[in-house]
């Protein structure tokens, strides 16, 4: 089994008239291991699922395992609860709204502590993890007076200081600046290249997405596309009716496309859109 | 404008009093407050107020910055002393001035003057104190923490301290966001011509709705989304939770308690207690 | 009437002065903001922008130098300080936090009826701003809370449209939207500056959205303003100064930069799809009536 398994999950918001579906019968598998990148329009239901991976929200029907537990249980008892929580940890979009303690370290300690966790193991943890994320000239810092970027690495190691095996990030760069959001983006890449951490990237910026393993867009509560960055993102006409958009470079050739240029549509890298125009007019002048 | 108030604030250092332990500040504070209330000759006085300095010298902050504490009391300090002046009665023959206004008849004794001083004196070395040896030199997240161990016992019979505790840093942790999104809301309402200074007083109180209700409404989302985000890092109360900092009492700590229960143990010498001036056996209240 | 709407003349401001926390937050800025075209200002974080904008609208009062709007100084009568706010609308960042009304009509009118307008006036100026960020008339009576994120955003922009302000400044207005939000927030801000003819400023981090919406850029780093021009001027000429100053080049203008290199005669001054398309056609269609 994959270590994410969602089968044939519905979950909707509100009772009665104002019912309104969010995730529509969803079935999905996630690697061990694996980077993913979940784009989708706002109220796309990628929120949703977020919430479902990490038992927040119960889906009204179907099944979620995450390695192996079944999550998706009314009765879970609370220590399956803390256990999920310890492995799958959840990065939210206000780098604000998520720290918890005056001083960085203490924060960082926050989920080690609650865990029961020995101190000087918890120390040592700590130490540890500050510099991962680089941030250990900060330990005895206020979070308040960090930037965005460096308040979401906070974030992040406070949930690596509980050893998770998968980190989600739940739109966690849509509140940053450009600096911000590289910042995150080079976390991410650590957890996933160096550290073998599943990751689940939630976002509806595109070049974000690019560098993940897998694209999945859910438009409307359901899996519209799903596959590599290139399969989804040579989708290039569907990708804007669902309110996304493309990378330049891929625009580009599709808009030379229609307007009769008959290039490869489906390029995302911007290197070999460069050698397709360039190929093309070679191809020209012969 | 929100930002001036040090009385209460924490001024990082290495001096021996942020170096101790926080409960040990905190039973000592306790200490230093029974000793003035029970000071009561000229001679005890002088010593709290020789034992004062030493502290301000030992703590390593500036004389100036301590007291910048007094500045908002000044006028309650003022009020106290007065009152005292001329309600304080006391022999006929002590009379030095005696005012006729109208139908009152305020009298000044000598006792009144005596008690005036003694009560200024008694506030100003309670704030300096206090503030020396406990909020100048610890941190918040200390004497949060101090403030749970020591009430620690008192979770036997059901008091929620973990709890009050955690609301304390909280809060703590979440002022200076208020404060700042506070600026941030008072400038956008003043772009679209918000008036908090002209008017009579309902109409200033009206003014600040257009503040108020933002303010409120994100401190509640704000609320949501760290309960949830602490959900998420396995949080679930103070049962089964460690902590990373190990508190110890020192040597250090318990020779300072000693040193200060000494100061009341003086109150019980008979010969310190004896005044030289002779105006021992004389009530104050506040 | 002045060239130009808002004039900078070597302003600064430095917060917390005389405090161990001291910070120049803008040094000694000139700026001239053009009159009836959308400017951009763009920086990172801590660039100054904040300041520098609520320096423009009267919030802040410069340390040093003069701000003049029209043509004249803002703090002659610092009296009237409240006026110059009307006149230059700021929308700050995430501005729909700072809605409170029961209603969007009320809601909308706040910034009206500070004026002193009467019924009638405000009714016309809340209709208008609402149109032009395009809430239907089902919205008016609806709670603001209740509406989606990008409504919400929207109706908070009527809010300081309806005090029809000689010049909008709007920081950072797709903020955490998404690409459908963003085009029609910059839609409506296009539409508006199209039919009115006032002045718009643009605060944002994207060369993007500059390159696609500001026909004039200014450049603020470290609280000074190193480069202002047209928008076109400024990303050719200060490429290497932007990417120093960690502002992303559009990828178009790589592409671009890229075919240049691979010996097609492309311009390298390209910063949108739609130019390089432009730029393209004639090139790869023109090829093809050769062969």
């Amino acid at each position: 089994m994959a270590f994410i398994e969602c089968k044939d999950v519905s979950f909707s918001y509100g009772e009665g008239e104002n019912r309104k579906a969010a995730v529509k019968h969803l079935s999905l598998s996630i690697e061990k291991g694996t980077f993913t990148a979940v784009l989708g329009h706002n109220g796309s239901g990628k929120s949703t699922l977020a919430k479902l991976l990490c038992s927040i929200l119960l889906p009204d029907e179907g099944e979620i395992f995450v390695d192996g537990m079944k999550i998706s249980d009314e009765n879970l008892s609370e220590d399956d609860l803390i256990e999920l929580h310890r492995k799958v940890g959840m990065v939210f979009q206000n780098p604000d709204n998520q720290l918890v303690a005056t001083v960085v370290e203490e924060d960082v300690a926050f989920g080690p502590e609650n865990l029961g966790v020995e101190p000087a193991e918890i120390r040592r943890r700590v130490d540890e993890v500050l510099k991962i994320m680089d941030i250990s000239e900060y330990a005895r810092h206020s979070p308040t007076r960090l930037s965005g970027g460096q308040k979401q690495r906070v974030a992040v190691a406070g949930i690596l200081a509980m050893r998770p095996s998968c980190m989600i990030f739940d739109e966690a760069t849509a509140m940053l600046d450009p600096q911000g959001r590289k910042e995150v983006m080079e976390t991410i890449g650590k957890l996933h290249d160096e550290m073998g951490i599943t990751v689940i990237h939630i976002t509806h910026n595109m070049e974000e997405a690019l560098e993940a393993d897998r694209v999945i867009v859910l438009n409307d509560g359901v899996i519209a596309l799903d596959g590599t960055p290139h399969e989804v993102f040579s989708e290039t006409e569907a990708m804007q009716r669902m309110g996304l958009d493309v990378q330049q470079p891929t625009k580009l050739l599709h808009e030379l496309r229609l307007a009769g240029v008959p290039l490869d549509d489906g390029i995302t890298d911007l290197d070999a859109c460069a050698r397709e125009i360039c190929r093309f007019c070679a191809g020209k002048k012969q | 404008m929100l930002k001036d108030i040090t009385l209460g604030q924490f001024f990082p250092g290495n001096s021996l009093l942020h170096r101790l332990d926080p409960r040990t500040k905190i039973l000592c504070s306790i200490l230093l407050i029974v000793a003035v209330f029970l000071a009561k000759s000229a001679l005890a006085y002088g010593v709290l107020i020789l034992l004062t300095a030493a502290l301000i010298i030992i703590s390593q902050i500036p004389a100036g910055t301590v007291f910048k504490a007094l500045k908002p009391l000044i006028v309650i300090i003022i009020i106290t002393a007065f009152f005292n002046m001329f309600f304080t009665g006391g022999e006929e023959e002590n009379v030095l001035a005696d005012f006729r206004i109208w139908f009152l008849h305020p009298v000044i004794r000598v006792e009144g003057i005596v008690s005036a001083v003694k009560m200024a004196l008694r506030i100003v070395l309670l704030i300096l104190q206090t503030s020396v040896v406990l909020t100048y030199t610890t941190s918040p997240i200390d004497m949060t923490d101090g403030i749970e161990r020591l009430l620690s016992p008192l979770a036997k019979i059901r008091v929620p301290v973990h709890t009050f505790a955690m609301m304390m840093s909280l809060a703590l942790r979440f002022i200076p966001t208020l404060i700042e999104e506070t600026d941030k809301i008072i400038s956008a309402q003043k772009s679209r011509g918000a008036d908090f200074s002209s008017g009579n007083v309902i109409r200033r109180v009206k003014a600040l709705v257009p503040v108020l209700i933002p303010l409120l409404l994100s401190s509640f989302r704000r609320a949501d989304d760290l309960a949830l985000a602490m959900e998420c890092r396995c949080y679930r109360g103070g049962t089964g939770r460690t902590r990373m900092k190990i508190m110890k009492m020192t040597a250090k700590d318990f020779l300072f308690i000693l040193f200060c229960a000494l100061f009341i143990a003086v109150r019980f010498l008979p010969m310190i207690s004896s005044s030289a001036l002779g105006i021992t056996g004389m009530n104050f209240s506040f | 009437m002045s060239e130009y709407a808002i004039e900078l003349k070597g302003v600064s401001y430095t917060y917390g002065k005389g405090t161990p926390f001291m910070k120049l937050a803008v040094d000694h800025v000139d700026l001239n903001i053009r009159r009836g075209i959308i400017t951009g200002i763009i920086g990172h974080t801590g660039s100054g922008k904040s300041t520098l904008l609520q320096m423009m609208n009267g919030l802040l009062r410069p340390q040093e130098g003069t701000v003049l709007l029209d043509g004249k100084d803002v703090w002659e009568k610092p009296g009237k300080i409240r006026e110059i706010a009307f006149r230059v609308g700021l929308v700050f960042q995430y501005p729909e936090y700072q809605l409170f009304e029961e209603t969007v009509r009320k809601d909308v009118s706040y910034g009206p009826k500070n004026m002193g307008l009467s019924d009638a006036e405000i009714e016309r100026r809340v209709k208008e701003a609402l149109a032009f960020v395009g809430i239907g008339e089902e919205l008016y009576d609806a709670s603001p809370f209740d509406l989606s994120g990008g409504q919400k955003r929207r109706v908070a922009i009527a809010g300081v449209i309806a005090m029809e302000p000689e010049v909008l400044i709007l920081d950072e207005p797709a903020a955490g939207l998404d690409p459908r939000g963003r085009a029609e927030i910059f839609g409506n801000i296009v539409n508006y500056k199209e039919k009115t003819g006032r002045t718009v400023i643009i605060v944002s981090h994207s060369m993007d959205d500059m390159a696609r919406y500001a026909e004039e850029t200014a450049v603020l780093c470290g609280g000074r303003a190193v480069m202002m021009d047209e928008t076109k001027k400024v990303f050719s000429a200060g490429r290497e100064t932007l990417e120093k100053l960690g502002l992303n080049v559009p990828q178009i203008t790589l592409l671009m930069e890229k075919l240049a290199q691979m010996g097609l005669p492309v311009s390298k001054d390209v910063f949108t799809v739609e130019e390089a398309k432009r730029e393209l056609l004639p090139l790869l269609k023109g090829g093809q009536s050769d062969a």
